[in-house]
């Protein structure tokens, strides 16, 4: 028999010993928290308290720290805060996910607009329907911005970033904090951003998503493809079905989920932006309708460049390929030009452009 | 003086560590003289309300909160109308009612209990007796004076060991040839 139980057995002999129940013993240690809140609230009131403090206050003695009841009013106190703001924090999160941020009018400015702008064309977000813009509007979040066949627009957004919005687009704008995210749905917006941009600044084609952290860019996204221009800066260009990213250095072009490097401006792309970025850069934010009209013309004439292929002469030809050949068909046609691939299919590089002709049809390349 | 800091709270232990040795003992010896546990918490309270006041004048807080008890206790039988019971017999009934014929070896084991009782610490004594008179396992004792699970042990068995070197002085050798 153990000592401890020895001892006990001959207490209980002499019937010396009081034993309570398992039941009273824990309702005495309830008693003794209740209680000793009540003795410390005295006449004060403030029982809550003094029992929240005494509850931190046993836990921080249950892991051994050295604390007095004081000690365990703060911490219970610090608590307190730190549950509040989590609490807060945590029901602002829910709600903010639950019913996304409406729009608060005033944050993205119209410094300056002119012609038949129309936003939210069918699809309005900001619950006002369809309205006619002008200068000293304002453009909600989510919002859609709409010019026509001889306008454009010219957005202020914050006091970082400037942003054109050509003829024949559309496109919405949404700032969050850090964010500004810009989705073109059809047409060619500039960018003017200031850098470093304190944030993210992106623009989100259907198929691409440019981002940056500062410079003067356009993406244009026509006929179902999304074409960058960067003046000045750098930017990232994803292309998203693909997922590949391209890095675009200041002062070239690129044509997303082509598949082709980037090349430089041309010089009507490098004019548009350097009108841009002349314009807002000039810093009063006063932009005359004429720039407007000019960032347009600029704009078409940049498109109509880049649609326009520039021949090659016979001496571009050589220089390139190395060499001139005349090919001679047995129909008696003749090319003269580089023979750039060989197989079941022969491809001459013309002044006229590449032409491709069944090998088997060619009687004689004679080069010169 | 308690000192209140600004959350109005006793910036000393000293009162929360003495209400955490004691209070479960003298609930314990309330509630076996009375019977009923609110009645035995609304004593409680009042012994301890009474010690928060005069805490800083009193040197054994095992000793007065026994005095004080006692003086509640007979308060509250006053109150309830029993004011013919003797308070002697509710709490010095070591010579009253026993029947088994070792009336005097119960008197000298209550002594020796008394006697380390005396000379231990006040804390030590409350912990043994919560444990062999009132059937508190080492467990629950740690946690009602929130001590650890050894140390409460190792106090334990420092204390049985006094008691049974005074048994041996008293020429009994072994605790077991009480049984």
């Amino acid at each position: 028999m153990k000592e401890k139980d020895t001892l006990k057995q001959v207490l209980i002999k002499y019937d010396l010993t009081l034993p309570l129940t398992w039941m009273e013993k824990r309702k005495i240690m309830r008693a003794k928290r209740r209680t000793l809140a009540s003795i410390l609230a005295g006449s004060e009131g403030g029982r809550a308290r003094i029992s929240w403090s005494l509850a931190f206050y046993y836990m921080m003695r249950g892991m051994g720290l050295d604390v007095t009841a004081a000690s365990g009013a703060r911490a219970g106190f610090a608590a307190a805060m730190l549950t509040l703001v989590v609490v807060t924090g945590s029901a602002l999160f829910i709600v903010q996910r639950t019913f996304p941020m409406q729009w608060r009018p005033g944050q993205v400015e119209i410094a300056q607009s002119f012609g038949d702008v129309i936003a939210g064309s069918g699809t309005v977000s900001d619950g006002s329907g369809r309205m006619g813009l002008a200068a000293g509007g304002s453009v909600s979040n989510g919002g859609i911005v709409a010019t026509g066949d001889s306008s454009a627009m010219l957005l202020k957004a914050g006091t970082e970033s400037t942003v054109a919005l050509l003829h024949n687009s559309a496109a919405a704008g949404n700032r969050d904090k850090g964010t500004l995210r810009i989705e073109l749905k059809a047409g060619c917006v500039l960018s003017g951003v200031n850098s470093p941009f304190n944030g993210i600044y992106e623009v989100i084609t259907p198929d691409s998503a440019v981002r940056v952290t500062g410079t003067v860019f356009s993406v244009a996204y026509r006929d179902g493809s999304t074409t960058v221009a960067v003046y000045r800066g750098s930017v990232t260009v994803t292309h998203l079905p693909s997922g590949t990213v391209y890095e675009l250095t200041e002062g070239s072009f690129i044509e997303s989920g082509k598949g082709k490097s980037s090349r430089e401006l041309k010089a009507k792309e490098s004019d548009l932006l350097q009108k841009f970025s002349s314009a807002v850069e000039g810093g009063d934010g006063a932009v005359d309708e004429n720039l407007l009209k000019e960032l347009n013309g600029l704009y078409d004439e940049a498109v109509k460049e880049g649609n326009t292929k520039k021949r090659m002469t016979i001496d571009d030809i050589r220089s390139k390929y190395g060499g001139i050949y005349d090919v001679i068909l047995y129909s008696g046609k003749r090319y003269r030009g580089a023979v750039i691939s060989r197989g079941s299919v022969t491809r001459i590089m013309t002044v006229n452009g590449v032409v491709a002709v069944p090998s088997n049809n060619i009687k004689s390349a004679i080069p010169e | 003086m308690n000192v209140r800091n600004r959350l109005g709270i006793p910036e000393t232990g000293s009162f929360i560590e003495n209400y955490d040795s004691y209070y479960s003992l003298v609930f314990s010896t309330v509630y076996s003289k009375i019977s009923n546990f609110h009645d035995a918490e609304d004593i409680c309270q009042e012994v301890f309300i009474r010690f928060y006041n005069k805490m800083d004048e009193i040197e054994s807080p095992r000793k007065w909160l026994y005095g004080c008890l006692r003086n509640v206790v007979l308060d509250y039988y006053k109150e309830k109308r029993h004011g013919d019971i003797d308070i002697e017999t509710l709490f010095d009934d070591i010579g009253l009612g026993y029947v088994n014929g070792f009336r005097d070896t119960r008197m000298m084991l209550k002594n020796i209990m008394d006697e380390i009782f005396e000379t231990e610490g006040d804390r030590d004594a409350a912990l043994f007796e919560m444990i062999a008179v009132y059937n508190y396992s080492f467990a629950e004792t740690a946690k009602h004076l929130n001590l650890g699970y050894k140390q409460t042990r190792y106090r334990y068995y420092n204390m049985a060991s006094k008691l049974t070197d005074k048994l041996r002085e008293k020429g009994i050798e072994r605790i077991e040839d009480l049984l």
